[in-house]
C-alpha cells in the first residue's frame, strides 16, 4: 500500500515566508506535496491549467489545501479570493480549502474573508508553532488519503 | 407729485375745512348774542318809560334814576358795536344789512343827547316841560330803533347760516373725494411697486428702467436703499458660504490625508511586521538545528535573518526619508550631477553586478541647478533602479538611459528602458504607496516611486511616463528658476 502525499498550494511572495511554513509543516509531520506560487495572478494561471496539470501531476493535483497570503503584488490574496469563487464554477476543485497566512489582521478585511465558506481558518504569521498549525490543518483536512 | 405733498395738502384742506366750521360756529353764535343785546335793550327801554310815566305833575323828577336807565340803554349799541368786527362791516355792507351799524351809532347819540338835555336841566339850563318832551321823543326813536335794529341781523344770520353751512358741505365734500384720490394713488403707487418686483427676477436694468417710469421719488429710494441692504446680506451670505466651502474643502483634504495616513499606517506595519516574524520564525529554526547539530541548516537560516534585517533596515530609511520629503532642507547648494551618478553606481553596484542591463548617462546643462542634492538623488536613483530591476530577460540587448538637461527654463531628468513595462491596468496606481508589479523581484519596499512622487511635488515639477512592452519612459520636469 502506497501512500499518496496530498498536494498543498502556498501562495506567497515572500520566500522566508514560504520556507517557514514548509518548515514547520515538516516539524508537524505532516507530509504533503506542495506546490509554490509567488502571488495570486501565478496561482490562478495553475489553477486554471487544470487539464494539462492533471496529466502532468498524477494524483497530486487539484491541491486540497491552500495557504494564502494577503499582501502580495499583482494579485492579492483578496483578489484572488473573488476569482477563486468563479473558478471554483468551472473547474472540479470544490473540496479544495484555503487557510488565509498573513501577518496583518485587519477585522474588516477579515470578516470579508471568513465569509467565502471554503476559507477554513486565518494563521497569523510568527503567531503559531509546529503542533497548533498541526491541529489547525488536521481540523480542516483528511489527512489520510489513501 | 411725491407722497408727502400729497400728505400735506391733505392735511391743509383738513385745516382749513375745520376752522371754516369753527369761523361759522362763532359767526352764528354772534347772531344770537346780538338778538339777546337788544332784547336786553327792550328791557332798559321799558324800565325807562315806566320811569318817565311815573313822573307826577308836581313832584320833582327822579333825575338819577333816568340817567341810570339810560346809561343802561346806551350799554347795549356799545356792546353791540364792539361784537362787529371788520369783516362782519365788510360783509354786512355786501349784503346790506349794513344798517344794523348805522342803528347802533344814532342809539348811541340820541342816548349822548338826552343825557346833555338832562344835564341842562339839571343845570336850570332846560326847563322841565321841554325835557320831557326831549325825552319822550328819546324814548320813542329808542324804541323805533329796536324794531329796525331786528331785521339786519335776521338777514345778516340768516346769510351766514345760507353761506358757511353748504361751504362747509362743500369743502368737506371735496376734502373726502381728495383725500380718497390721493390715497388711492398713494396704495396704487405701493402695489404698482409690489407687482413690479414680484413679477420681475433676475433682470436689474429693466427693473430700473420701470422703477424710473412707475414710482415717485420717495419708493425709489426705499427701494433703493432695500436693494443696497440686500445686496450687503447677500454679499455676508455669499462670503458665509465662501468660509463653509473653504471649511469643507479643508476638512475632506484633512479626511484624505487623515485616511492615506491610516492606510500608510497599517501597510508601513505590515511590511515592518512581516521581515520582523520571519526572523523571529528563523530565529527559533536556528536554535533548533544547532541543538540538532545541523549547523549547515543553521548557517543558511542565520544568513536570511541577517536579509530580513537589512530588508527591514531599507524599509525603515525609505519611510524616514518619504517623512522628509514633506520637510524642506537648508542643504541647497549647485548639484554636481556628474558625481550624483558615481555615487549612485557604487549604491547600486549589487543590482548591476551580474545584470545585462547597461545605464547610460548624459548630463548637458546650461546652468547650474541649485537645489536639495538629496531629492534629486532619490528620484534618479529610484527611477534608474528600477528600470535595472525590471529589465527584459528576453530582449537581445537591455539598457537603461539617463539624460540630465535643460530646455526654455526648466529642468529634465528622462529615464528610458527597454524592460518589461508596467502593465497597464497598474498605471493609475504606479506612484502608490507599497505597490510593486512584478513578483520576479522581491526587493524593494513599494515606497520608491512615491517618493519620487512627493519630492517633485514639492519641487512643483511634473513626472509623466509612457510604459508598454517595448520598455518604459519616466520624463521629470522641474522649473528652473525655482531650484
Amino acid at each position: 500500500m502506497s501512500r499518496i502525499k496530498p498536494p498543498i498550494l502556498i501562495i506567497d511572495d515572500d520566500e522566508v515566508d514560504r520556507y517557514i511554513l514548509k518548515r514547520l509543516l515538516k516539524e508537524a509531520e505532516l507530509d504533503f506535496n506542495i506546490f509554490e506560487k509567488q502571488d495570486g495572478q501565478e496561482a490562478l494561471e495553475f489553477l486554471e491549467n487544470y487539464e494539462a496539470n492533471v496529466k502532468n501531476y498524477p494524483d497530486e493535483f487539484p491541491p486540497i489545501l491552500i495557504f494564502l497570503d494577503i499582501n502580495m503584488p499583482r494579485v492579492n490574496g483578496l483578489q484572488f479570493l473573488e476569482e477563486f469563487v468563479t473558478l471554483r464554477l468551472t473547474i472540479e476543485i470544490e473540496s479544495c480549502v484555503v487557510m488565509m497566512f498573513s501577518s496583518s489582521e485587519r477585522e474588516e478585511e477579515k470578516e470579508k474573508i471568513m465569509a467565502h465558506d471554503f476559507v477554513k481558518g486565518y494563521l497569523v504569521k510568527g503567531a503559531f508553532d509546529a503542533e497548533s498549525l498541526k491541529d489547525k490543518v488536521l481540523a480542516v483536512i483528511d489527512y489520510l488519503i489513501e | 407729485m411725491n407722497i408727502s405733498k400729497k400728505l400735506m395738502i391733505i392735511v391743509i384742506l383738513t385745516v382749513v375745512e375745520v376752522s371754516i366750521t369753527i369761523f361759522s360756529a362763532f359767526e352764528i353764535a354772534k347772531g344770537a348774542r346780538f338778538h339777546q343785546l337788544n332784547f336786553l335793550h327792550l328791557k332798559y327801554i321799558n324800565q325807562l318809560t315806566k320811569s318817565v310815566n311815573s313822573i307826577q305833575e308836581d313832584t320833582p323828577i327822579d333825575l338819577d334814576q333816568i340817567e341810570l336807565d339810560i346809561l343802561a340803554i346806551k350799554q347795549q349799541p356799545i356792546d353791540c358795536l364792539q361784537e362787529i368786527n371788520t369783516l362782519n362791516q365788510i360783509v354786512m355792507k355786501i349784503i346790506e344789512t349794513y344798517q344794523a351799524v348805522t342803528i347802533c351809532e344814532t342809539d348811541i347819540n340820541v342816548a349822548n343827547d338826552i343825557l346833555l338835555s338832562l344835564d341842562n336841566h339839571r343845570r336850570g339850563d332846560l326847563d322841565r316841560k321841554r325835557f320831557l318832551v326831549s325825552l319822550n321823543d328819546a324814548l320813542h326813536k329808542f324804541n323805533l330803533h329796536s324794531v329796525n335794529f331786528e331785521e339786519p341781523i335776521r338777514k345778516t344770520v340768516e346769510f351766514i347760516l345760507l353761506t358757511l353751512i353748504p361751504l362747509v358741505l362743500m369743502i368737506s365734500l371735496f376734502n373726502i373725494i381728495l383725500i380718497s384720490y390721493l390715497s388711492r394713488t398713494i396704495s396704487s403707487s405701493i402695489h404698482n411697486l409690489t407687482s413690479l418686483l414680484s413679477s420681475k427676477t433676475g433682470t436689474d436694468v429693466d427693473l430700473d428702467s420701470d422703477l424710473e417710469k412707475n414710482t415717485t421719488s420717495e419708493l425709489r429710494a426705499l427701494i433703493i436703499a432695500a436693494r443696497q441692504r440686500i445686496k450687503g446680506d447677500l454679499l455676508n451670505l455669499e462670503n458665509n458660504l465662501e468660509l463653509q466651502d473653504i471649511v469643507n474643502a479643508q476638512t475632506s483634504s484633512l479626511q484624505q490625508a487623515n485616511d492615506e495616513l491610516a492606510q500608510f499606517a497599517y501597510r508601513a506595519s505590515h511590511d515592518l511586521k512581516s521581515p520582523l516574524s520571519g526572523a523571529k520564525s528563523l530565529a527559533q529554526f536556528v536554535i533548533k538545528d544547532i541543538e540538532a547539530g545541523n549547523t549547515e541548516e543553521a548557517s543558511s537560516n542565520a544568513g536570511v535573518i541577517y536579509q530580513q534585517m537589512e530588508k527591514l533596515e531599507n524599509l525603515v530609511v525609505d519611510i524616514l526619508l518619504l517623512a522628509k520629503a514633506d520637510i524642506g532642507s537648508e542643504d541647497v547648494k549647485a548639484i554636481d550631477f556628474e558625481q550624483l551618478i558615481v555615487d549612485m553606481e557604487e549604491r547600486l553596484a549589487w543590482l548591476m553586478k551580474g545584470n545585462p542591463c547597461v545605464l547610460e548617462t548624459s548630463i548637458l546643462l546650461s546652468r547650474p541647478v541649485v537645489s536639495e542634492k538629496a531629492r534629486f538623488t532619490q528620484v534618479i536613483e529610484n527611477l534608474v533602479s528600477n528600470s535595472l530591476k525590471y529589465y527584459d530577460k528576453n530582449k537581445k540587448s537591455s539598457y537603461v538611459k539617463c539624460s540630465i538637461f535643460d530646455s526654455s527654463d526648466k529642468l529634465i531628468i528622462e529615464v528610458k528602458d527597454n524592460g518589461i513595462g508596467i502593465p497597464e491596468k497598474h498605471h493609475h496606481e504606479i506612484f502608490d504607496m507599497f505597490k510593486r508589479f512584478h513578483v520576479e523581484t522581491t526587493t524593494g519596499s513599494g515606497l520608491g516611486m512615491a517618493l519620487v512622487k512627493k519630492h517633485i511635488e514639492y519641487l512643483q515639477g511634473t513626472i509623466l511616463f509612457e510604459s508598454s512592452t517595448a520598455g518604459t519612459m519616466f520624463k521629470v520636469t522641474l522649473p528652473m528658476d525655482d531650484l
